[in-house]
Parts: structure tokens; C-alpha cells; sequence
């Protein structure tokens, strides 16, 4: 095992370290970077928006390129929340609890500082997890069949919708009309146009850029709109005031260690990823600390902790994806969109089929940390100036951006009216609070369901019990239905807390 | 605060008349059986799914106090409009002037001076133009074609 290891890290760096790859990889990192440190623009749009562009090159640019957005992003959302208390995105919003309280207690560059240092261990361990990790659950994917693959798409989806955030119906409900949309256009199996309305154009279906672009670039714009404030960056950042004192420093160690385990361990997991490892750990620092009362004022643990936690996460977030073909959130599904489109069959058989572009992938993961560890250091005052622009002035430009990027995919303005008409929906869906990211994993992963589920029922002769009947796939559905039970209790205990809360209140209302 | 959870009435009646829709759609297309699903099946069942959910999301709702629906109207129509009337007027108009009309159909949601608004359309066609075109090779009017 060890020499399969050594011998695919040498061939990893002969592909990563040509000047090719590495651009990619600087131009990746260098975009999620400045992405992840916008409000209002995050890794997901920034992705769907590159993938037209990523069609000229070779896979593993491609995908070195784009993962470079995702996890240069994770290093980018921590300053703005440092230093605005306005988190780059989901996963940064951790950072402000207590980030934003040093910042404004002067300790802003330590900050920044200590972020930089934590997401580079968090993605350093996060990637000797993937490294390990991955090969060896390539190898017990490899047994799989159509019906283990459908049911650990399940899996992913249930585990998914359910988890994240509001009501499980909603997630659900959302998976359900992903697969829905999934469905229109061609059906592989049979040539038969669905749902196309007589439109020519959506014979090949909805296009990923469109959709990923109209669930969530438009509706986010849309929704600042409302709020747009004038932001002031806290303090002055220098160099010297950057480094932290030996003590403080001291305090960074275990948290780090800390944030970077549990970050590894959620973000392999389908359905959580970056965000809620960030949170994960926050929580476990909480508790772990020795006075839990310096959380929320500026505590150099609370800072630390989920930001190797989220930057762990975004790598090892890659093992499902590259081991099993199986996206673990939006982002991934977008990845495993653009493996897709370059005519690479995701699954098990990648890692041995294309060890170059796992390899490479991994390589470069590394070279890709070093990247941004220079990045966000020396560079903070680039960023810091980045932050200055007026929201106001930005978002007309993104929105004509998400116009030709999605142009740009067929060279037909029929994919600017798809992405106007996706983020109406989208916003919509915005408004009346469904998460917008299980109908993308849906749409993803929608065909290749209804691949497998048709292969598994023609090869069981129509049996649907051979999904319980095969050891894999029984356990999969069995851990499918224990989350359903699980949500479902969630969710008929706050129904009986809040009829307490409201017969506790009556009597003072009778008064 | 309403006495009813409309964001999930609203929210669930949606749901129930897509997968309505789809399960209605679908049918002019072949089921099929177990052993061999036509291009029905899939749909027919998906439909039927969320059928269930969207009741499982009104019903509950109907029992609880929620939150009033926060649409941002005007945003969103000038955001939409900026959108389709870019796709609408860049075969016809070209990318310069499609792209600053569309910059000033956005901006309208906020309350940017007209210099500045016109300004900022003429740097975003300049920045496009030179990321898209010249940088990346794309293919798109440039000038007016009528």
C-alpha cells in the first residue's frame, strides 16, 4: 500500500509541476481567494461560471483550476468576516463571532494571521486524509453494482436534503425537483424527449451552468439588494502587526489539531461540508475550553479551530467525488459536472483509470495551500482593498458575467433567458426559504439514479427488494431510513416543544 | 407574524403542483413495467413523491404561526430585466451596447447618479469585451447588426 502511495505522489508531481498545470492551479487559488473575500459572489457561482472556460482545457487543469476556486475560498471568506463581520460565505460565518471582536479589539493582523496558518494545517491534514482515504474506498467501490449505487445516491440525497438546514419535507421536496429537472431532454435509454415543450434547444437538457448559476448566483443578488449597507473595514493591517505572541500561539495548536479531525471527518460525508464542520468545531472548542466566557469576544481558539476545520473539510469534501462518484454537496456536484462534460466517467474505477488526474489532483492540492499561504499573508493589503469596492458597483458587472458565462456554453443567447427564468425560480425559492442546493445535487446526480435504478430492476428482473437483498445496499438504505426516523423525530420534537411553549404562555394571555 | 405559516403554505402548494404537473405530463409518455422502466416511470414517480412532500409541508403549516413572504419586487424585476433584455439585444446590438443597457437597467434598483450608472456600463463592456473576446476567443456581435 505505502509504495502504491510514494510511486502515485512522484507521478502526481510529474503532472502538476508543469508551468501549465501550476497557472491553472495560481489562477484557481487566486479566484477563490478573491471570491471567498466578496460578499455576494461565492465559490459555487465563481465555479458554475468557469466551467465554460475550463471546456478548453485538459481534465486535469480543468479540475485543478476549479477545486482551486473552492478551496482558495474557504482562506478568502474568513478575512472579510475578520475584518466587515460580513462572512465570504456560509462556512466564514464562524469566523466572525470571534474574529471580528480581535479585529476590533486592534488585533486584526493576528487574526488573519492565525486564520492563514490554521486553513493551511486544516487542508494539509484534510489532504493526508484524502490521499489515504480515497484509494482504499475506491477499491470497496469497485464491487459495486447498479443497485449499491443507487442506493448510496439515496443515501447522499436523503442525507443531504435532511441534514443541512430547515425542515427535512423542504430538502426533500427540492432533491424531488432536481431529479424532476434532471429528467428533461433526452432519455438516454429509450431517445425519447421529455418535458422539452417543443423547444429545440432543450433537447439536451438544462444546462449545469444555468442551472447552478440561477439557483444561486441570481437570487443572492437579488436578495442584497434589499440590504445594502456602506461597510467599514476595521483596522489598518501590517506585517508586523501580523505575528502572534508565543503564548497566543501556543493556545492556536490544539484547536488546530482539533478543528482539522473533525473538519477531515464531516466533509467526506455526504451531505455536510465545509459549514458545518465549521460550526462542528466552534462548538467542540466551546466546550472543550477552560473559560467558555471569552467565545464570542475574541477568542483565539474560536478563530482557529473552524477554520481548519472548513479548509479539512473542503479537501477531504473530494473523497466521496473522486472514490466513488458520488457528490457530497452542490459544489462537488458541479465538479463531478465538469469530470462529466471532459468524457470522465466518475466512480471507482477513476483513481486507477486516471491516475494522473488523481494524483495530479492531489499534488496540486498541495502546491495549490503553499499558493495561498503566500497569497493571504504578504497579500492581505490586496484583499483588504478588494473590500473596499461598493457592493453597489459590483453586482451589475457579476450579473453581466453570469450573462456571457452562461453564453459562452453554446454560443446562444437560449441559455441567458434559461438563466434568467432559473434565478426568478430560484429566488423564489429564496424568498419562501427552501435551501436551493439539494435541487442541484438532484439534477447532478438525477440521471445516473434513474440509470441505475433501471439497470438494478432490469437485472433483478423487476424485484425492488434486491435493494434490501444485496449486504451493501441494504446497509445503505438502512442508514438512508435511520436519518429519515431521525429527522422526522427532529422534527415532531420541536412540533411538542413549541405546544408546550404555547400552553406554558396561555394562562398570562387569559390574564 | 400570521396566525398561519404562509412561506410554507405558498411553499408547499408549489411543490404539489409541480410534481401534479409532472406526474400529468408524463403519462403521454411509456411507463413501462418494473423489470423495464420507460421514460415515464422515473417522472410518474418523482411526481407522485412530491405530491406527498408538498402535503407533508402545507398541512403542518396551516397549524402554525410563520412569518410574512419578503419579496424584494423591485430588485428582482430590474435584476430580470437586466438579464432578458441582455439575451434579447445581443444578437441585435452587440456586446458594448447591450451590456451597458443592461448595467442601467440594473442599477435602476438603486439610486447610483446617471453619470456614474453609464460610467460603470461603458467599464463593464470595456472589461467583458477584453476577458471574453479578446482573452478567451469568445464568438459574439460586437456591433449593431440590423
Amino acid at each position: 500500500m505505502d509504495a502504491g502511495i510514494v510511486d502515485g505522489l512522484l507521478y502526481g508531481l510529474q503532472t502538476a509541476l508543469t508551468p501549465e498545470i501550476l497557472l491553472y492551479c495560481f489562477i484557481g487559488v487566486f479566484l477563490g481567494t478573491f471570491v471567498g473575500v466578496l460578499p455576494g459572489i461565492g465559490s459555487l457561482a465563481t465555479i458554475s461560471l468557469l466551467l465554460p472556460v475550463t471546456y478548453h482545457l485538459s481534465p486535469v487543469g480543468a479540475i485543478i483550476m476549479l477545486a482551486g476556486v473552492f478551496y482558495g475560498a474557504q482562506y478568502g471568506g474568513s478575512t472579510a468576516a475578520i475584518l466587515l463581520n460580513l462572512p465570504g460565505h456560509a462556512a466564514a460565518v464562524v469566523a466572525c463571532l470571534d474574529g471580528n471582536p480581535m479585529a476590533k479589539q486592534g488585533k486584526a493582523g493576528i487574526a488573519l494571521f492565525v486564520t492563514t496558518i490554521a486553513s493551511f494545517v486544516g487542508s494539509m491534514l484534510g489532504l493526508i486524509a484524502l490521499t489515504l482515504f480515497a484509494p482504499a474506498i475506491a477499491e470497496v467501490g469497485l464491487k459495486f453494482g447498479a443497485a449499491e449505487y443507487f442506493s448510496i445516491m439515496v443515501l447522499g440525497l436523503i442525507a443531504a436534503s435532511t441534514l443541512a438546514s430547515g425542515a427535512p419535507a423542504k430538502g426533500l421536496a427540492m432533491v424531488g425537483i432536481g431529479l424532476l429537472i434532471g429528467t428533461i431532454g433526452t432519455d438516454v435509454n429509450t431517445g425519447v424527449l421529455r418535458f422539452d415543450f417543443g423547444i429545440l434547444e432543450l433537447s439536451d437538457g438544462i444546462s449545469l451552468v444555468a442551472m447552478a448559476m440561477g439557483l444561486f448566483g441570481i437570487p443572492e443578488i437579488i436578495n442584497s439588494l434589499s440590504s445594502m449597507q456602506e461597510t467599514k473595514v476595521q483596522a489598518k493591517v501590517t506585517l508586523r502587526s501580523m505575528i502572534p505572541s508565543r503564548a497566543e500561539f501556543k493556545q492556536t495548536i490544539m484547536p488546530m489539531l482539533r478543528g482539522s479531525g473533525i473538519g477531515g471527518f464531516f466533509g467526506s460525508l455526504p451531505g455536510t461540508g465545509p459549514s458545518i464542520a465549521s460550526f462542528m468545531a466552534y462548538a467542540v472548542e466551546k466546550k472543550v475550553a477552560k473559560d467558555p466566557t471569552r467565545f464570542g469576544k475574541g477568542a483565539i481558539e474560536g478563530v482557529t479551530a473552524p477554520e481548519s476545520a472548513n479548509n479539512a473539510a473542503a479537501q477531504t469534501g473530494f473523497v466521496p467525488t473522486l472514490s466513488l462518484g458520488i457528490p457530497g454537496d452542490a459544489v462537488m456536484a458541479l465538479m463531478l459536472g465538469a469530470l462529466i462534460i471532459h468524457g470522465i466517467q466518475p466512480g471507482p474505477m477513476l483513481i486507477s483509470e486516471q491516475p494522473e488526474l488523481f494524483w495530479g489532483l492531489i499534488v496540486s492540492f498541495a502546491i495549490g495551500n503553499i499558493m495561498l499561504v503566500i497569497l493571504n499573508i504578504p497579500l492581505i493589503s490586496l484583499w483588504v482593498a478588494v473590500l473596499r469596492i461598493p457592493y453597489r458597483l459590483l453586482y451589475p458587472a457579476i450579473i453581466i458575467f453570469v450573462c456571457l458565462g452562461t453564453y459562452s456554453v453554446a454560443n446562444d443567447v437560449f441559455n441567458i433567458y434559461v438563466v434568467g427564468f432559473v434565478g426568478a425560480l430560484g429566488y423564489l425559492l429564496l424568498v419562501l426559504r427552501f435551501d436551493a442546493a439539494p435541487l442541484l445535487l438532484g439534477f447532478v446526480l438525477g440521471p445516473l439514479m434513474e440509470e441505475n435504478l433501471r439497470r438494478a430492476m432490469l437485472l433483478s428482473r423487476g424485484d425492488p427488494m434486491v435493494f434490501l437483498q444485496r449486504p451493501i445496499s441494504a446497509t445503505f438504505m438502512g442508514i438512508a431510513a435511520l436519518i429519515l426516523a431521525w429527522s422526522a423525530f427532529m422534527v415532531l420534537r420541536k412540533f411538542l416543544q413549541r405546544k408546550v411553549s404555547e400552553r406554558e404562555r396561555a394562562p398570562e394571555t387569559l390574564n | 407574524m400570521h396566525s398561519k405559516d404562509i412561506t410554507d403554505i405558498v411553499g408547499g402548494l408549489l411543490v404539489i403542483a409541480v410534481g401534479a404537473f409532472a406526474v400529468l405530463h408524463a403519462q403521454q409518455y411509456d411507463l413501462g413495467n418494473l423489470q423495464r422502466m420507460g421514460p415515464g416511470f422515473f417522472p410518474t414517480a418523482i411526481g407522485s413523491l412530491l405530491v406527498v412532500l408538498g402535503l407533508f409541508i402545507t398541512l403542518p403549516a396551516l397549524f402554525r404561526a410563520g412569518p410574512s413572504i419578503k419579496l424584494n419586487w423591485t430588485g428582482g424585476f430590474w435584476v430580470l430585466l437586466s438579464i432578458f433584455g441582455f439575451a434579447f439585444t445581443l444578437d441585435y446590438l452587440g456586446l458594448p451596447i447591450s451590456a451597458t443597457l443592461a448595467v442601467l437597467a440594473s442599477t435602476s434598483a438603486g439610486n447610483l447618479p446617471w453619470r456614474t450608472r453609464i460610467g460603470l456600463g461603458v467599464a463593464v463592456s470595456i472589461i467583458t469585451y477584453v476577458i471574453f473576446i479578446l482573452g478567451l476567443g469568445m464568438n459574439m456581435p460586437v456591433l449593431p447588426q440590423f
